[in-house]
């Protein structure tokens, strides 16, 4: 099968002839492309050279345009600090209150570099692809936007103390997601990914979550014109996963490493698609046999299971992963079977 | 002190009905003094739902809530006067997010909790190198500083201030506390920065702050 037909198996619910993986190797793209961090992350082009460098050494089934949510703040005018070996981070939140936010236009797609950077390095990820792989976009979702546009503790105080601002800034945030999502779909993404934040009860509890940004999901997600995973946002979500059933869009659930895939399933039935679950972050510090030992294990674990595809939980892996990694996970799922 | 309803103080917190938790905290203050409420009410409610907290039972946003109670409760005991209420026994903490972190919600949720406990708190603020904590810890005579980071990236850094405190003879002398999000999901991550201790949510950092005070050679 190839990667298409293996995703397309999956999605329908045939049986594919081996689970489907990939990982979430942006900045790693740039170490093995021997490429500056800061030219990476301002040309599609090499962006799409880093990742044609990661395909050579992992040969995955899907490939992430960049995780990089500071890019979305920074188009709201956000101080960026740079990172000498990952993506860019928030120095500084743009606004400082949430009507601030609201006085302040949305900014353009078209004109703003950093979206368009984001847009364009999506064109290029999935040109470079061929077709011969899919192309997920990370994207922030609307509900965890405004912590990065007022700061997390301005944006807590309005959700539990300003509602009717805080539902007014959500609108804004959606406009944008839906533009951005639709944007990054146009440009060749055959998903989203949105790591969610603040409808997960250990941030936000159930109650509030319901009452408060669930609807925003639910109202975002419907307006996107293709399927979003629900990624676990550096949460556990197997526990409340049922709070996100009939979410409109969702292709399936991204699952943080400390869940477990049987209870998500336990909930969720066998219809859905569960993704994951080693932690990105933790890559660069497994030995070669320690971390055969966890893929194989997982493998185990999602023995039968369908509609499971192997992708590593939180965020990115470090860029200082030793390729060797990268080649034990392609082995372990290019032998084949369940 | 008899009369205390710990049980309605944790409801409204968790409620986030904070105008109805602050007001019966102001009721306790004014019918016994700050000292007394802060000892024999809040204390206890906010060590209950910090057990909840470690154990994963409340949100981030009910603890939030609970750190800003704790804030607001401070500032309207050093308006009152009482300076018995916030004798800042425990000496001195100096707290700040490691170089390149900007992630402070934590940072000023553990410097709201180190002060109800009785910590006079040096908050550097984001992004601090590593020769700032420790000068200010010098300076004002700290036995612990708390270094704050939420990604591993920067973590990571945490290592160059560990290396300032080797290279200045202080390690030991001086403490290391270490926390953040990383590190509740980095198993082993606290000993591959060089840190002393961590604790598992803002609201344990001053039992683990004590403790490390104690380990602190003289």
């Amino acid at each position: 099968m190839t990667s298409m037909q293996r995703l397309g198996a999956v999605l329908a619910g045939d049986k594919p002839d081996r689970p489907p993986y990939g990982l979430v190797c942006g900045s790693m793209g740039a170490a093995l492309s021997s490429c500056e961090l800061d030219d990476y992350y301002r040309d599609p082009k090499l962006y799409a050279k880093g990742q044609a460098a990661i395909c050579a050494k992992l040969d995955p089934d899907i490939l992430f345009s960049p995780f990089l949510f500071a890019y979305e703040a920074a188009a709201f005018g956000a101080k960026l600090a740079k990172q000498a070996r990952s993506v860019p981070n928030v120095a500084k939140p743009p606004y400082r209150s949430v009507e601030e936010a609201l006085a302040a236009p949305l900014p353009s797609l078209r004109e703003d570099s950093y979206l368009r950077f984001l847009i364009e390095a999506t064109e290029a990820t999935a040109d470079m692809a061929q077709g011969r792989r899919i192309v997920a976009a990370p994207i922030t979702s609307p509900i965890d936007l405004p912590a990065l546009l007022i700061g997390i503790e301005a944006w807590l105080d309005a959700l539990l103390f300003k509602p009717e601002l805080a539902a007014l800034l959500s609108e804004r945030a959606t406009e944008h997601f839906v533009s951005l999502g639709s944007a990054f779909l146009a440009a060749g993404a055959a998903m989203l990914a949105s790591p969610v934040m603040f409808a997960n009860p250990s941030i936000l509890d159930e109650a509030s979550a319901k009452r408060l940004t669930l609807p925003i999901l639910r109202d975002a997600f419907g307006r996107l014109p293709g399927p979003i995973v629900f990624h676990h946002g550096g949460n556990a979500i197997a526990e409340h996963i049922g709070l996100y059933a009939g979410l409109p869009n969702v292709a399936g659930f991204l699952l943080s490493e400390r869940d477990s895939f049987s209870a998500a399933r336990a909930v969720v039935g066998s219809d859905t698609i569960l993704m994951g679950n080693i932690s990105g972050p933790h890559f660069d510090a497994y030995s070669p046999e320690r971390l055969k030992q966890k893929l194989d294990e997982l493998i185990e674990d999602r023995s039968g299971d369908h509609r499971w595809i192997f992708c590593n939980s939180s965020a990115e892996l470090p860029s200082w992963t030793p390729p060797e990694n990268l080649a034990i996970v392609r082995e372990a799922f290019q032998r084949g079977g369940y | 002190m008899e009369g205390y309803d710990i049980e309605s103080l944790i409801k409204d917190i968790l409620d986030a009905r904070m105008d109805d938790a602050l007001e019966r905290l102001n009721q306790a203050s004014f019918r016994d003094g700050y000292a007394a409420m802060i000892h024999d009410f809040l204390d206890p409610t906010l060590q209950r739902i910090g057990s909840m907290w470690s154990i994963g039972t409340i949100s981030l946003a009910q603890g939030y809530v609970a750190g800003k109670i704790a804030e607001l409760v401070l500032n309207k005991a050093i308006e009152s006067g009482e300076a018995s209420a916030l004798a800042e026994e425990q000496g001195v903490a100096v707290l700040g997010n490691i170089e390149d972190d900007f992630h402070a919600l934590g940072r000023k949720m553990v410097a709201s909790f180190l002060r109800l406990d009785g910590w006079k708190v040096e908050d550097l603020g984001n992004d601090v190198l590593p020769r700032a904590f420790v000068d200010a810890a010098l300076r004002l005579n700290a036995r612990v500083i708390g270094a704050s980071a939420m990604m591993l990236s920067t973590a990571l850094n945490v290592r160059a201030l560990r290396a300032e405190l080797d290279s200045r003879g202080l390690s030991g002398s001086i403490q290391l506390a270490v926390g953040g999000a990383v590190f509740r999901m980095r198993p082993g991550l606290v000993d591959e920065v060089g840190g002393d201790g961590s604790a598992p949510s803002a609201m344990e950092a001053p039992a683990l702050f004590r403790a490390l005070k104690e380990r602190a050679k003289p």
